[in-house]
């Protein structure tokens, strides 16, 4: 065999782990796991910025993800070091130290999303309450499209965020029995 | 690869995935036989295109539509293959396949090609590498290296004819 030849052989193809490498390194696919929550399996969506997303773990997770955040899915792992902050974030309600990717919302979103983190577990607040600590006392109604619209629920806590009646209001997250069962895991309500 | 330049300008994000995926056979290649490490090989194959693409992030449109690609994804590519540690260390663990070692592609080590490399001068083993197993032309390869045209031209040769020796070595060797 002659020179050529030889060397045409070491001409290989990529491994397929490359292509999916690049796009989660670069941020232009997520990545998602799975993780045991309260609630049970959810999925949780992360990228080099931090976790974007938490849903439950079943049909259409990856459809709502695309169209919301117009970024591939990939099934992946997290950094090391993030494993054990989201299981810890997801079982105590609270981000801790694990980054969250909050570009998918307004900054005034943004800023009543970092309130609602710091909302103790066992306790609720009210909508207006928030819209208060966040500068704008008249725009309840819209904590509670930012409620609705926050893509980390579980890590960050919206399901402490209930009426000012004491009527419980909407959960994203499958709906207002698992705002209850939360809620009473918690302690906040019997 | 100009029509691809124009329309990484016109929509980096859109564009990218089709630029690692027109490159990324002919950098693994390359840098299979630079490293003789597979995992290595993929390590810097995935981190080269990860920071042409920070980098391209920050460019004006004006400069990505004159880029030329493939020399230009190379220096990268070098460049990380010089600083090796580095990349390493900051390795992301992005799969579970792989860490599974499930992937079926790997091709069976070639102890010869590993030993032949060594025997070359680096410039002409990078020369020749380039060339032959990444498919880059003489001035692709000049640009990658900031090596002159005619020097790696002869680089190429030169190394063509050590390997040929090499072989011609082995095979003396074998038959004795």
């Amino acid at each position: 065999m002659n020179l050529a030849q030889e060397m045409d052989r070491l001409i290989t193809t990529a491994p397929p782990g490359v292509e999916k490498g690049v796009a989660l390194g670069t941020g232009l696919s997520d990545g998602f796991s799975v993780f045991e929550s309260p609630l049970g399996p959810v999925v949780v969506a992360f990228n080099p910025r931090g976790v974007s997303a938490v849903d439950l773990f079943g049909d259409g997770f990856e459809q709502r993800f695309e169209q919301r955040f117009r970024r591939g899915l990939l099934e992946a792992r997290p950094p090391r070091e993030w494993d054990d902050l989201i299981l810890r974030a997801l079982a105590e309600g609270r981000p801790g130290a694990l980054p969250v990717d909050l570009r998918s919302v307004t900054s005034f979103q943004k800023e009543v999303l970092q309130e609602t983190a710091a909302i103790p577990r066992g306790q609720t607040r009210s909508y207006g309450w928030l819209a208060h600590q966040a500068g704008r006392p008249k725009a309840a109604r819209a904590v509670g499209q930012t409620m609705a619209r926050n893509p980390v629920p579980l890590v960050i806590p919206c399901h402490r965020v209930i009426r000012s009646d004491g009527h419980i209001g909407h959960y994203g997250l499958g709906g207002v029995d698992n705002k209850q069962t939360l809620l009473r895991i918690e302690g906040a309500i019997r | 690869m100009d029509d691809l330049a124009k329309a990484l300008a016109a929509d980096l994000d859109k564009t990218f995935p089709e630029l690692v995926g027109r490159l990324q056979h002919g950098v693994f290649s390359g840098l299979r036989q630079l490293t003789g490490d597979h995992h290595q090989a993929e390590d810097l194959t995935q981190e080269a295109f990860i920071r042409a693409y920070r980098a391209m992030q920050s460019y004006q449109a004006e400069r990505i539509r004159t880029m030329r690609l493939r020399s230009w994804v190379w220096t990268i590519a070098l460049n990380l293959l010089r600083n090796q540690a580095r990349a390493e260390s900051r390795r992301p663990r992005q799969d579970p396949l792989q860490e599974a070692g499930y992937w079926p592609t790997e091709p069976p080590d070639s102890p010869a090609w590993r030993r032949r490399w060594t025997l070359l001068p680096a410039a002409q083993r990078t020369a020749v590498i380039l060339r032959h197993v990444a498919g880059l032309s003489y001035q692709e390869i000049s640009e990658a290296t900031g090596r002159p045209p005619s020097t790696v031209r002869s680089d190429v040769r030169r190394g063509l004819g050590r390997l040929r020796s090499i072989i011609a070595e082995e095979e003396d060797r074998s038959t004795k």
